[in-house]
C-alpha cells in the first residue's frame, strides 16, 4: 500500500522522506523545494512513500499544490503520513483536520520538536493522539531522530483504521451537505463528505469537478451562503474555517503547555536585522555572492583546478600515450584519445573543483534559510517587473541548473508570472556555464576572476529583469500577491551540506563521462575529417567549413574565429561542450594550456563579449525541452530560443562597442 | 592493429550511444542535468499537470 | 488603525481584512493569520518593499499594499 506524505511547506517533509526511504532528495530551507511528487521505497519494507509538494490546505492556489490535492482525488494516497510542525501546531493542524476528514488512515508525525522545545512548548503526546484519534510520532527530521520508530511502525504493515473524523459545521452547512448528498445519491454516486466540505469551502478544483456532473450543487451552496450571511453575517468559508480552528484550539489547549509567549529566536532576529536591512539588504546579497566567487575562483578553486590540470596534461597524458605506443595503436586511435577525449573531457573535468566549491556554498546559503530573506529583499524589484519575490527562488535554483529551475516555477500561483519566470530563468548563469567562465577568466582576467564572474551573474539577473519588464507590457496583467514564510535560521550541518553538494555536483561529473564524452568524440571526428579525407589540416575540416559560414555573423561582437563559432553551435547541446569543443579545436601544444593559448585568438574585450554571449544565448537543449514541457507549448520553447539569441547578440554587441569606446 | 580496431569500435560505439541517449532524454524533457534525477522514481515529472487533468476528466472514479 | 500605520515593534490585533484579495486572504488564514491574532511589525523594506511581520513566533513578509487592507487595534 502506498503512503503519501502531506505537510505544510518547509516542515521537513523532504528531510523525513530522505531518512525513511534512504534516498536522497534536495532539501532547502524555504518553501517550495518539492515541486513534483517523488516516490521512494521505505527502508526495510517494500512499500512506497510518495513525497508531495507542501500545502497549507487541500485548496490549491498554485500548480504544484494541485499535485497534492490530486493525489487524494485519484486515490493515490491510500494512507497518509501527515508531517506536522510541532513549533507551529495551530496552522499545521489545519491541514491535518482536512486530511482527517477524508477518512483515509492517517499517522501524524510531529516534526521539529527541537524547535518547539526551544520555544518552551510541551506537548502531551498521548493526549494529542487520543484527541485526534490517530497515532502520533515525534521526530527531528534534520538529525534523523525518531525516524527509526516510524520505520518500525510502518514496517509492520499497520492495519490502520480509516478515521471517522468529522466536525459539525452548524445547522445551515450541515443541511446543505445533506441536500447535496441526496442530489448526488440520486444520480448514483456515493458522495464523499470531505469533498462536499471542500466544495462549500470554495475549493476551485473540487468545484470544477463536481459542478460539471452536478450542476444543482451550485444553487445549494449559494442558498446556504445567503442564509449564513443573513443570520450571522459571515461567509460560508469563514464559518468552515472558524469551526476547524475552534476545534484545533481546543485540542491544543488540551494537550500543549506554553510556558512563555512565543517569540522569534534571538539569533534569527539578530541575523535578520542585518541581512534584511533597509539599505544594505541587496548589497549584502551581492557581497555574499562575491565572496562565494572569490572562494570558488581565487582562493580555493583555481589552485585546485590548476593542480588537476597539470596532473591530467602531464602524467596522465604521458602514461596513456606510452600505453598506446606500446600497443601499437594506429594514428587515428591515438588522435581520438589524446586530442579528442583527453583534451575535451579532461578540459571539462578540470573544473570539477570549482563546481563543487560553488555548489557547497549554494547549499550552505539554501540550507541556512537565507534565501527566503533574499526573496523578500528582492520582492520590490520583482514587483516592478511584474513578478513576485517568490519568483526569485526558481531563479536562484537556476544558478545550479536551469532545468529544475524551470520546474520550480510551478510554485508561482499566477499563470502569467509563471510564464514570465520560465522565460527569464535561462538567463540565470548555471554551473555548466561556470566552466566556460573558469576557462576564460584564468586566461584573460587572472587578477579579477571573482569580479568578472560576479559581473556575469549580475548581468544575467539584470537582463532577466529588463526582459521580464519588457514582456510584462505584452502579457495581460493579473493580480499578484506575495507572502513569504521566513523560517528560523539553521546552523548548517556539515554532513548534510556535503551530501547536498555531492548530489548537485555529481551530475556534472557524470555528464562529463557520458554525454560530454560522446559529444567530444563527434566534434573531434568533424575536425579530423574533411572533404579531402582523413587527418586534414584542421582549417580544412568539416567543422571549420561549416562554422566559417556563420563566423562573419559574429565579427561585430569581436570573435569571428570559426573555432569560437563551432563552440557556440555545439554548446546548444550543453554549455560545458563549449569548453570541450575549444579544447579539441584549438590545437594545444604540449606544455601549454588552453588558457595560455586563448589570448592569441581573443582580445580581452572580445573574450568578455564572448562570455556575455555564452551567458545569454539560447538555453541548452534540456532547458528548452523543460520549457516546452512546463508551458505545454512548442511555440514558447522556440520563442525562448529565438529571443534569447537576439538578446545575447544585442547585449554582447553593446558590451563590445562600449568597451572599445572606453578602452 | 587488432587493438586499434577494438578500441575504435568501443570508443565510437560508446560515444554514439551516449549522444543518442542524451538527446532522446533531453527531448523528452527528462532532466538530464537535474540534481534529483537519480533518486526520483517518478522520473522528475512523469505525468505533467495537464496530462493528469486529462486523465482525470476522462474517468469518473473520483466521485465514486 | 491600519497595519501600515503601525510602527516597528508595535503589535496590532487584527479585526478586519478589509477588501484584501481573496486568495491572499485565504493564504494568510492558512498560515494562521486571521481575525483576533496579533501581529508585530518587524521591519519595513525600503522603496515601498514588503513588510516583515511576526505572528506567534513565526516570521513572514507581505507587500505594503496588503498592509493597507489589514485593520485592527494596537495592543
Ligand atoms: N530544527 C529543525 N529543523 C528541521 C527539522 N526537520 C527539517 N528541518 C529543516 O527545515 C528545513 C526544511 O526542510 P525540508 O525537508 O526541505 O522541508 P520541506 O520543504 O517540507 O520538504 C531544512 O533546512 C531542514 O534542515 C527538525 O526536525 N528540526
Amino acid at each position: 500500500m502506498d503512503i503519501a506524505l502531506f505537510g505544510n511547506p518547509n516542515t521537513g517533509k523532504t528531510s523525513l522522506f530522505n531518512h525513511i526511504t534512504g534516498s536522497y532528495e534536495y532539501v532547502g530551507n524555504w518553501s517550495g523545494v518539492t515541486v513534483e511528487k517523488k516516490v521512494g521505497r521505505i527502508k526495510q519494507t517494500n512499500r512506497s512513500l510518495i513525497d508531495l509538494p507542501g500545502v497549507y490546505s487541500l485548496n490549491p492556489l498554485s500548480k504544484d499544490e494541485r499535485v497534492a490535492s490530486l493525489a487524494l482525488l485519484e486515490n493515490e494516497a491510500e494512507q497518509i503520513l501527515n508531517i506536522v510542525n510541532a513549533d507551529q501546531l495551530e496552522r499545521s493542524l489545519y491541514l491535518t483536520t482536512e486530511l482527517m476528514e477524508t477518512g483515509r488512515p492517517l499517522v501524524v508525525v510531529l516534526n521539529m520538536v527541537d524547535l518547539a522545545k526551544r520555544h518552551r512548548v510541551t506537548i502531551n503526546l498521548e493526549r494529542l493522539s487520543n484527541r485526534l484519534g490517530v497515532k502520533v510520532f515525534t521526530t527531528v527530521a534534520r538529525k534523523g531522530d525518531g525516524c527509526q520508530d516510524l520505520i518500525d511502525f510502518l514496517k509492520n504493515e499497520p492495519t490502520n483504521h480509516p478515521s471517522s473524523f468529522s466536525l459539525n459545521y452548524g445547522e445551515v452547512i450541515e443541511s446543505a451537505i445533506r441536500e447535496m448528498e441526496s442530489v448526488m445519491a440520486q444520480k448514483g454516486d456515493t458522495p464523499r463528505r470531505w469533498m462536499l466540505v471542500q466544495y462549500l469551502n470554495d475549493n476551485g478544483m473540487i468545484c470544477d469537478l463536481l459542478d460539471e456532473k452536478f450542476p444543482e450543487l451550485r444553487g445549494i451552496r449559494q442558498k446556504a451562503d445567503e442564509v449564513l450571511r443573513e443570520t450571522t453575517g459571515k461567509r460560508i468559508d469563514d464559518v468552515i474555517y472558524e469551526t476547524k480552528m475552534a476545534y484545533i484550539r481546543d485540542v491544543i489547549a488540551d494537550t500543549c503547555v506554553l510556558t512563555k509567549e512565543k517569540e522569534v529566536f534571538k539569533f534569527t532576529a539578530f541575523i535578520d536585522r542585518i541581512v534584511t536591512h533597509r539599505i544594505l539588504g541587496i548589497p549584502i546579497f551581492l557581497l555574499l555572492l562575491f565572496l562565494v566567487f572569490q572562494l570558488t575562483f581565487d582562493w580555493l578553486g583555481t589552485p585546485m583546478s590548476d593542480l588537476l590540470d597539470q596532473w591530467l596534461s602531464g602524467p596522465v597524458t604521458d602514461g596513456i600515450q606510452k600505453a598506446l605506443d606500446a600497443m601499437g595503436a594506429v594514428p587515428l586511435i591515438k588522435a581520438v584519445i589524446l586530442n579528442g577525449i583527453i583534451a575535451g573531457v579532461g578540459g571539462v573535468l578540470v573544473f570539477v573543483p570549482q563546481i563543487f566549491i560553488l555548489f557547497f556554498f549554494i547549499s550552505l546559503l539554501e540550507d541556512s534559510g537565507y534565501m527566503a530573506r533574499v526573496a523578500v529583499v528582492m520582492d520590490r524589484l520583482m514587483e516592478f517587473i511584474g513578478l513576485n519575490g517568490k519568483a526569485f527562488i526558481p531563479l536562484v535554483i537556476g544558478f545550479g541548473c536551469n532545468v529544475p529551475a524551470v520546474m520550480a516555477a510551478r510554485t508561482i500561483e499566477q499563470p502569467k508570472e509563471r510564464l514570465l519566470t520560465i522565460l527569464i530563468t535561462p538567463f540565470m548563469s548555471c554551473s555548466a556555464r561556470l566552466s566556460v567562465y573558469a576557462l576564460f577568466v584564468a586566461a584573460f582576467f587572472e587578477r579579477h576572476q571573482a569580479l568578472i564572474v560576479l559581473s556575469l551573474y549580475v548581468l544575467g539577473i539584470v537582463v532577466a529583469i529588463l526582459i521580464a519588464k519588457l514582456f510584462s507590457f505584452f502579457l495581460k496583467n493579473e493580480k499578484s500577491y506575495f507572502i513569504m514564510d521566513l523560517p528560523p535560521y539553521n546552523v548548517p550541518q556539515l554532513k548534510s551540506l556535503l551530501r547536498s553538494t555531492w548530489d548537485k555536483g555529481k551530475g556534472f561529473v557524470r555528464k562529463a563521462g557520458t554525454f560530454i564524452f560522446g559529444g567530444t568524440v563527434f566534434i573531434w571526428v568533424l575536425s579530423y575529417f574533411g572533404p579531402s579525407g582523413m587527418d586534414v589540416p584542421i582549417d580544412k575540416s568539416f567543422m571549420a567549413i561549416v562554422s566559417s559560414v556563420f563566423a562573419p555573423l559574429f565579427a561585430p561582437l569581436g570573435f569571428a574565429s570559426w573555432q569560437a563559432v563551432s563552440a557556440l553551435i555545439t554548446g546548444f547541446l550543453a554549455k560545458e561542450v563549449v569548453v570541450s569543443t575549444m579544447n579539441v579545436l584549438y590545437f594545444v601544444p604540449k606544455g601549454v594550456t588552453l588558457s595560455g593559448l586563448l589570448p592569441h585568438y581573443f582580445s580581452p574585450l572580445a573574450a568578455y563579449s564572448f562570455l556575455v554571449f555564452v551567458l545569454l544565448y539560447t538555453p541548452c537543449l534540456s532547458t528548452v525541452a523543460a520549457i516546452k514541457k512546463e508551458t505545454g507549448s512548442s511555440k514558447i520553447a522556440l520563442f525562448s530560443i529565438a529571443y534569447s539569441f537576439i538578446a545575447a547578440y544585442i547585449i554582447a554587441y553593446v558590451v563590445y562597442i562600449l568597451g572599445r569606446w572606453i578602452f | 592493429m587488432l587493438i586499434s580496431i577494438v578500441l575504435g569500435i568501443l570508443i565510437f560505439a560508446y560515444a554514439t550511444w551516449m549522444v543518442i541517449s542524451f538527446i532522446k532524454k533531453s527531448r523528452q524533457g527528462r532532466c538530464a542535468a537535474c540534481a534529483l534525477k537519480d533518486s526520483c522514481d517518478s522520473g522528475c515529472s512523469a505525468v505533467s499537470f495537464e496530462e493528469r487533468q486529462q486523465i482525470l476528466s476522462s474517468t469518473t472514479h473520483h466521485t465514486k | 488603525m491600519k497595519l501600515s500605520e503601525v510602527k516597528i515593534n508595535e503589535k496590532l490585533r487584527i479585526e478586519d481584512f478589509g477588501d484584501m484579495d481573496s486568495q491572499m486572504r485565504r493564504r494568510l488564514k492558512e498560515m494562521g493569520v486571521f481575525e483576533g491574532k496579533s501581529v508585530k511589525v518587524v521591519r519595513y523594506c525600503p522603496l515601498g518593499g514588503p513588510c516583515l511581520l511576526e505572528c506567534e513566533g513565526q516570521l513572514f513578509g507581505i507587500r505594503k499594499k496588503d498592509t493597507l487592507c489589514i485593520k485592527g487595534e494596537l495592543v
